[in-house]
């Protein structure tokens, strides 16, 4: 028969370093951490919120497109808002967009990069067929990284697996 | 070196509180080998030397040994009346105690250094007979800081000694963890390293951003990750002694999955630059780029065999995404698996002859044994939402990702099943854990 052991075990050492006499491992093996220098720069260009509806007719402003399990098909409403940004950028070739994929929670985390970058490809290629330049497009997959809907149930993944449409500024 | 990182560590501690991992047993071996630990001469609760539970030698061994399953260690206050004089204690009455192994040891001060003596006395022969007692002894001297790194290196030397197999207890795990600050919309992300129990978590990278994919280079002073930095995905190499990292890859679209080879020249990579995403080989001295996987299927994780001849990866190529095997010097690939119909994930075993795994079967996602030689399938988890497995380089235990609730946490569970824990984290979530190889020589 098994026999469950309950071990408990607390380890209070997993402080970083306050002090200097609380030290990290041999100096062979030593760590560094803590790249300061990032802190700086990742406050100023902190990533937005989640997103917006699906406008089909205004260009110019940031929209999220949905889509069903393991398929990049876009519907209708989609597809009619996709052309209107692309009317804006045609219009405004200094603009450009980002292109987030994502996926649900199901899965493996690199795949799901894979597969979010497949429902990017669909977005951009009806950019592409309207006439827009492919450097006014730049596509970036999050997979299942960032999550708009925490949740393990068919809403949550629903509300996940989408496209944001971001105008970057700069 | 000392006031900078005094520094950082300050500047960090004045932010978030990081998460602990605490290393849980929650299923043992039905024979595990009793085995007494006696609390170390100078270490016993008010000694004027060490009292802090942390730099405890035998505390430390202890944990170590039971949380392989394999051994049974009654509390160190079980020997008290014994432990000024182990070493005269006669044979016979450990083995009336039913002990197998005895572990005794002194630690006495010399300035900031420490000396620490320490015996194995070991009573039975694997096959039970009694043998006569032989014993194993060793001197030490080590800074006062550094009793916890030392106690790990005896748990491996002890490991080593009544397994014949080496100890993992002091490597350590990279992984990533995310929390969501108090008062704050957005989640943080960590990349971290800890000692293969937990303890002593360092943050390599602190970011608005996610973090993913942490792979260690086979001389464990490196790491490289995917990072999202600026809503771009690159591929960076971090050494973990300087901080210094370059970034390898930050072509347009996917920049994914680094996997080094072992003999740490190359690492394999995901991009999209054909439009697919396909497998990559970048020799690392050069920057050279070598494309090895072709077509228009999806193709990932890519995973060097211990001899580095062959690759293995996750691809869409058949239609679900399954585990296929490159032989990088013929091209060929083969498909090797052919139970359910997702399996990703693919980590070579250190001995090479089978994989470990993420795979879909009845219960969702579980993580899976599949030995090469005859396609034998070991199911080694359950809940259905198993992910992420890494081996440890001695072959015996697997870390791998899970949730508890609400949030993401590791576990572990031996090769064969039989001895599992959980590595439950204080705040936020835990995943993507990478065992790192050996570390000491």
């Amino acid at each position: 028969m098994l026999r469950y052991l309950r071990l408990k075990t607390v380890l209070l050492a997993g402080l970083l370093c306050v002090l200097a006499a609380c030290a990290p491992p041999p100096s062979a093996n030593s760590i560094r951490g803590e790249r300061a220098s990032l802190d700086a720069q990742t406050h100023q260009m902190r990533p937005t919120p989640a997103f917006a509806g699906t406008s089909t007719t205004v260009g110019g402003q940031a929209q999220t497109y949905y889509f069903d399990y393991d398929d990049n098909a876009l519907n209708a409403q989609a597809m009619a808002s996709i052309k209107a940004q692309a009317q804006y950028l045609l219009a405004n070739p200094g603009k450009h967009v980002r292109l987030e994929g994502n996926t649900d929670s199901r899965g493996s985390r690199e795949y799901n990069i894979a597969l979010g970058w497949r429902r990017d490809q669909a977005v951009q290629s009806i950019l592409l067929q309207e006439g827009v330049p492919p450097r006014q497009i730049i596509m970036v997959s999050y997979g299942k990284e960032r999550p708009a809907v925490s949740g393990d149930n068919a809403a949550a993944w629903a509300k996940n697996r989408r496209v944001n449409l971001i105008y970057e500024v700069g | 070196m000392w006031p900078m990182l005094l520094g950082l560590s300050i500047a960090l501690s004045a932010s978030l509180a990081f998460a602990d991992l605490q290393l849980t047993l929650t299923q043992g071996q039905p024979n595990a080998q009793p085995v007494a630990v006696v609390p170390f001469a100078g270490q016993a609760v008010a000694s004027p030397l060490d009292v802090d539970d942390t730099q405890n030698i035998a505390q430390i061994i202890r944990q170590d040994l039971s949380s392989t399953g394999q051994f049974r260690i009654p509390p160190l206050s079980r020997w008290q009346a014994w432990a000024t004089a182990p070493g005269s204690v006669p044979a016979a009455k450990w083995r009336a105690k039913g002990m197998n192994d005895v572990v005794w040891g002194a630690v006495t001060a010399e300035g900031d250094q420490r000396r620490v003596n320490f015996s194995l006395l070991s009573l039975y022969q694997a096959d039970k007979k009694q043998t006569q007692p032989a014993r194993w002894q060793q001197q030490y001297t080590v800074a006062a800081t550094q009793l916890r790194a030392l106690a790990h290196q005896l748990s491996d030397i002890i490991y080593q000694r009544l397994t014949g197999v080496r100890g993992n207890f002091s490597t350590r795990l990279a992984y990533v963890l995310v929390q969501k600050p108090a008062g704050q919309s957005l989640p943080v992300y960590r990349l971290q390293v800890s000692d293969a129990d937990g303890a002593n978590a360092v943050t390599l990278l602190k970011s608005w951003w996610p973090i993913m994919s942490p792979a260690w280079s086979p001389d464990g002073q490196s790491l490289a990750y995917v990072s999202f930095e600026g809503n771009r995905a690159a591929v960076y190499l971090q050494n973990l002694a300087t901080a210094k990292r370059q970034r390898l890859s930050a072509a347009q679209g996917i920049n994914g999955a680094p996997a080094f080879s072992p003999d740490g020249r190359q690492i394999a990579l995901v991009l999209s630059r054909t439009g697919n995403p396909k497998i990559y080989l970048m020799d690392l001295a050069s920057g050279h780029l070598k494309q090895v996987t072709f077509g228009r299927s999806i193709d990932t994780e890519p995973a060097f065999s211990p001899d580095g001849q062959q690759l293995v990866f996750t691809s869409n190529r058949g239609g679900q995404p399954q585990i296929y095997q490159l032989a990088l010097k013929s091209g060929q690939i083969t498909r090797l698996t052919f139970n359910g119909n997702y399996n990703a994930h693919a980590q070579f075993l250190p001995s090479g002859s089978g994989l470990v795994l993420m795979h879909r079967g009845q219960e969702g996602f579980q993580i899976a044994i599949l030995q090469l030689s005859n396609h034998h399938w070991t199911l080694l988890s359950n809940t259905g939402v198993d992910e992420s497995p890494s081996v440890a380089p001695n072959g015996q235990m697997i870390v791998y990702a899970t949730r508890m609730g609400a949030r993401n946490s590791l576990a572990q569970v031996a090769l064969d099943g039989r001895t599992r824990l959980r590595l439950p984290t204080a705040s936020g979530s835990v995943r993507e854990p990478a065992w790192s190889p050996f570390l000491t020589h």
